[in-house]
């Protein structure tokens, strides 16, 4: 609903559209939410951007909502999870965080360089005339150097996290109340379809339940 | 000494004895009821049981049994003696002590006690009789009521309660069974079982229990001859109504809190110096305090700081570190909690009361060195307090590559390796020798070289013709000075040679 209104405004402004970073500095954080959240995306760091915004105007809820989309779609990134643990929010350390050094040479276009290295030095040793030792003992040295990052990508990458963005309660199948949640409760969403608006989460003590999709959409 | 150890030891076996009355309540007036005297632990035989003289009332003793029992290795003896009593009307009776004599000459006495004399319950009858009801029967979501089943047996054995909670209900505790007992109109025993359950409910709307009873009854003369029998009793439903709390009055930051509720605050210290902390607690208690949110804190001249908050046991606690700046006296506010108050149908606010802190001006006094005063203190290195905010990207973030791309880059990469090495290990491809003899054209010199390499591919009497006939040819050209004429024709047939 926000996105609609913001976008809204956006069409039928009357000259330049404002430029929310703008916005954001001349110390009018709220009002550049709406715009920040609506021009997210599926860019992780506009959805940072966003959540930072909203922690610049009080509001932890939808601080925390946008936060856990960047970390949803950038689970390799470190900044989200340094800001929501900046925001007093407990987050799980990431496979990525776990790996240290080690996962950094299988990350990114880094990754990707070395997999096509990789790749040509394990098919050359295959089937070359000449070499097929150095070129097999380079490409499974290259793979035991990626495999880490790429391992942790895989694995953080399978989850999807969202928050609360208002006080609200975790509910069960019949729609009973289970349990308080504050504003800005960090959740899980395991892969399961919800049901009448409501979607399936998982809190961090592991219990599952329902919340409204309202509740977690930012 | 010894004497008045033995008096001791006397009265103690004495005292070991106990005798009590249990009578009918209510006694009905006019019908045979049963009441016991029970000696415990009698140290002689009993001799004599004296029934006093009471206006109005009419009883001798019945039958006696005596039992023993022995629990962790300590036997103990009862002698119960039943007593037959009928009251002439309806009232309340003094019962005085009744004696109690023993073989050995002592003697043991009840305490003096009333027998309410009063009609019985006339709506027992038959064999079973049970009633549900909700108490109270309207509630707010999240106020408690309790569920009430009363059942009365006269004969028979309850296997399963017919009656359990309404769908949906939110139980505040243990289920709650009792027993005791009843009479009817004609003085008959009955067995009450009460069974209770705390409840809530979440929804507004009508909630209604009903449900059927059954007892299993034993029939039949001889031990031979027994059967059970069932038999099933409808219970009258009961509504419980939930009504929705009302709109009106309602406060902003109401959070579905069910009084009553209690709320106050306290001070670590009172008295504190500039720069030192003190923690100040704010303390919810009620039912589902867990519902309360921390509440906004300002205090002119304090920097306050939300620490930890806890909720168990019916207690909701919010810390903040309140850190001074200036001194003098800081003003704490009164906190208030909204609440339901469900007896008055209003919303109330459990409020505290305000505190006062004192702010001494400069630090405490280092008291270590005695008639020593500590000097302008040395700053003091503030350690790390934990992760920071990052600052926002403006969209200047290196484009992330796409999950697929990886392992497709991967694969790509492996064919072409494959293909690499396959290359290499087949080597080059040799010339065409007869696209080699076509692009000689007319050069003798290049046509002698081109022919050279073809001849070992030569597999036609044909193609090894037309080879002589151009290598006579050629050698003509080179060596005897003629003229190489058309050779296209043998080119032709040589040509497709690989």
């Amino acid at each position: 609903m926000i996105r609609v209104l913001a976008l809204l405004g956006l069409l039928l402004g009357t000259g330049v559209a404002e430029d929310p970073y703008q916005t954001w500095a001349q110390g009018r954080p709220a009002e550049a939410l709406p715009i920040l959240i609506a021009q997210a995306g599926d860019h992780w760091d506009r959805w940072q951007d966003a959540g930072l915004a909203a922690a610049a105007a009080g509001d932890q809820g939808r601080a925390v909502a946008c936060l856990a989309r960047a970390m949803t779609l950038a689970p390799e990134e470190a900044d989200p999870r340094r800001a929501l643990r900046a925001l007093g929010v407990e987050c799980p350390p990431s496979w990525h965080e776990r790996a240290g050094p080690l996962g950094l040479p299988g990350r990114g276009w880094s990754g990707v360089v070395l997999l096509a290295l990789a790749g040509l030095a394990l098919g050359w040793a295959a089937v070359g005339r000449r070499h097929r030792r150095s070129a097999g003992f380079l490409g499974a040295a290259l793979v035991v150097v990626i495999l880490p990052g790429q391992l942790a990508g895989v694995v953080d990458g399978q989850h999807h996290w969202a928050a609360t963005v208002r006080p609200t309660h975790l509910l069960d199948h019949a729609g009973v109340p289970l349990a308080p949640l504050a504003a800005g409760t960090l959740l899980r969403l395991p892969d399961r379809a919800g049901w009448s608006g409501r979607v399936v989460v998982a809190l961090p003590d592991g219990r599952e339940g329902f919340l409204a999709a309202a509740d977690v959409n930012p | 000494m010894v004497r008045s150890l033995g008096i001791w030891l006397l009265m103690g076996l004495v005292w070991s004895a106990e005798v009590a009355l249990d009578l009918p309540d209510p006694c009905i007036p006019g019908a045979v009821m049963q009441a016991s005297l029970t000696v415990t632990d009698p140290e002689s035989q009993v001799t004599k049981v004296e029934l006093p003289e009471v206006p109005g009332l009419t009883w001798q003793l019945g039958r006696t049994s005596s039992q023993t029992r022995v629990v962790n290795g300590q036997a103990s003896s009862s002698l119960t003696v039943g007593i037959n009593l009928r009251a002439a009307k309806a009232g309340t009776l003094e019962i005085p002590p009744i004696t109690v004599r023993m073989r050995n000459g002592s003697a043991l006495s009840t305490s003096a006690t009333t027998l309410r004399v009063a009609p019985g319950e006339a709506r027992l009858t038959g064999d079973l009789m049970g009633e549900v009801a909700f108490e109270p029967a309207t509630i707010v979501p999240g106020e408690s009521t309790t569920l009430t089943y009363r059942l009365w047996v006269r004969r028979g054995e309850v296997q399963t309660l017919g009656i359990n909670p309404p769908e949906g209900a939110i139980s505040l505790g243990e289920r709650q069974i009792a027993k005791g007992r009843a009479f009817d109109a004609q003085g008959q025993e009955w067995t009450l079982l009460t069974v209770t359950w705390p409840l809530t409910f979440a929804e507004p709307g009508p909630r209604t229990v009903r449900g059927q009873q059954e007892v299993l009854i034993s029939v039949g003369d001889g031990f031979f001859d027994q059967r059970v029998t069932r038999h099933q009793t409808a219970i009258a439903p009961a509504t419980l109504t939930v009504a929705s709390l009302p709109e009106v009055g309602r406060p902003a930051d109401f959070t579905g809190l069910i009084g009553p509720v209690t709320a106050t605050s306290a001070l670590e210290r009172e008295r504190v110096s500039i720069g030192e902390g003190v923690v100040l607690s704010f303390t919810v208690s009620g039912r589902q305090v867990e519902l309360v949110k921390r509440p906004a804190l300002v205090i002119p001249g304090v920097q306050v700081y939300p620490k930890d908050e806890k909720a168990e046991g019916g207690h909701h606690v919010f810390r903040w570190d309140l850190v001074p700046t200036t001194p003098g006296n800081a003003l704490v506010p009164a906190l208030a909690v909204p609440y339901f108050d469900p007896a008055g149908k209003t919303y109330r606010n459990a409020v505290t009361q305000p505190l006062t802190l004192t702010i001494l001006p400069g630090r405490a006094r280092d008291l270590g060195a005695v008639g020593a005063t500590s000097a302008e203190p040395a700053p003091v290195a503030v350690a790390p307090t934990g992760p920071t905010l990052p600052p926002p990207r403006h969209g200047q973030v290196t484009p992330r590559p796409a999950p697929w791309l990886a392992p497709a880059v991967f694969v790509g990469a492996l064919i072409i390796g494959l293909a690499a090495g396959g290359w290499a290990r087949r080597g080059p491809r040799q010339a065409h020798r007869g696209r080699a003899l076509r692009t000689a054209g007319k050069d003798p010199a290049a046509l002698a070289t081109a022919l050279l390499a073809l001849r070992p591919a030569l597999t036609t009497e044909a193609q090894r013709t037309a080879a002589d006939r151009l290598q006579a040819r050629i050698d003509g050209t080179r060596f005897g000075g003629q003229a190489l004429g058309d050779i296209a024709d043998l080119v032709t047939t040589l040509e497709v040679v690989p």
